[in-house]
């Protein structure tokens, strides 16, 4: 199929409005302003123009966007990497002892983790700096943000939400007061 | 008028660059529309709500060595930032509000960093030692310039 040749702009021409499509067909006929065409033909995907904004310093920004949180799973063994390029947001279950480590791209994501049944100790390994702690609690939750550039890999605990429910220590509390 | 399929392109041609633009010819009568690529990336930006299934990787930003004088931090120019306290300086921050994480690592010229021009201050102290790492979150909003230190 041939490709679509894109031609120059007009400065008489009127920007699109959020309203427009962008319509091509291979039969349009294209007026670059001068009689013809570019000699060479151009093409661009969706991601190529999505890219555009993310290499361009400054923008303004009025908008905004619902992260759907990425789900890793129960973890109960091994080592879980993350990487904070894939998520923004991302979640999962300490359900045994395992080693947290970052990934090798830059750039930071929030996660949260919640203990389960056989939530064990976490390792954090590849880390420069570690702030706060986790429990093995069942249904203690956290909150961390991790942030990796060229000179850090940071990793904080930027909250703990107790689950309230430490049964032992009710018992031991019951226990010593009655 | 009726929908037109957007066919495939052929690996061959040649990327958009920044300054091409997209040219739409309507049909006769109505007016030409044109935009650029970064015009169309820009309206996710300005959209509220947009959801969001995907993440970046993000190449910081490296504001070199800092000597002396004043070093004002952009936030917008991107979300990952670093640099070298090569001597005493100040650390500020323009009025674009947004935010940004900011490292510092000291070298053997390493002096104080004055961060008096900032709203609030907070979390770990600056030190001057040889090698020694900070990770900070610069945030500029409404109530004005905060900066948390975090001490490697």
């Amino acid at each position: 199929m041939a490709d679509i040749r894109i031609p120059d702009c007009d400065a008489a021409s009127v920007p699109l409005s959020n309203g427009d499509f962008l319509m091509i067909d291979q039969n349009l006929t294209l007026p670059n302003g001068a009689g013809g065409f570019l000699d060479d033909t151009r093409y661009c995907t969706p991601p190529n123009i999505s890219q555009r904004a993310l290499d361009t310093e400054g923008l303004s920004e009025t908008g905004g966007t619902v992260i759907a949180t990425k789900g890793l799973g129960n973890i109960a063994s091994g080592t879980l990497t993350i990487d904070v390029g894939t998520r923004k947001l991302q979640f999962y279950s300490n359900a045994g002892a395992h080693i947290l480590s970052p990934g090798a791209n830059t750039g930071f994501c929030y996660l949260d983790i919640t203990n389960v049944t056989g939530a064990g100790a976490i390792t954090t390994s590849g880390w420069d700096k570690v702030v706060g702690s986790f429990t093995t609690n069942v249904g203690d939750q956290f909150r961390c943000l991790a942030t990796i550039g060229p000179a850090t890999k940071v990793l904080k605990v930027i909250a703990t939400i107790s689950s309230g429910s430490d049964t032992e220590d009710w018992e031991s509390w019951l226990l010593t007061t009655l | 008028m009726t929908d037109i399929a957007v066919p495939k392109m052929s690996a061959a041609s040649t990327p958009l660059s920044d300054d091409d633009a997209i040219y739409v010819a309507q049909s006769s009568g109505a007016v030409d529309r044109k935009c650029s690529p970064l015009d169309i990336a820009k309206r996710a930006l300005d959209t509220e709500g947009l959801p969001e299934t995907g993440g970046t990787v993000i190449t910081s930003k490296d504001l070199g060595t800092q000597s002396s004088g004043t070093l004002t931090i952009e936030v917008s120019g991107r979300k990952l930032q670093h640099y070298t306290n090569g001597g005493a300086h100040v650390l500020t921050a323009t009025g674009s509000t947004g935010f940004c994480f900011l490292d510092i690592t000291n070298n053997g010229s390493a002096g104080a960093i004055d961060t008096s021009a900032f709203t609030h201050v907070s979390g770990d102290s600056f030190t001057t030692g040889n090698g020694d790492k900070f990770h900070c979150t610069l945030v500029v909003g409404n109530v004005g310039t905060t900066l948390e230190v975090i001490a490697i």
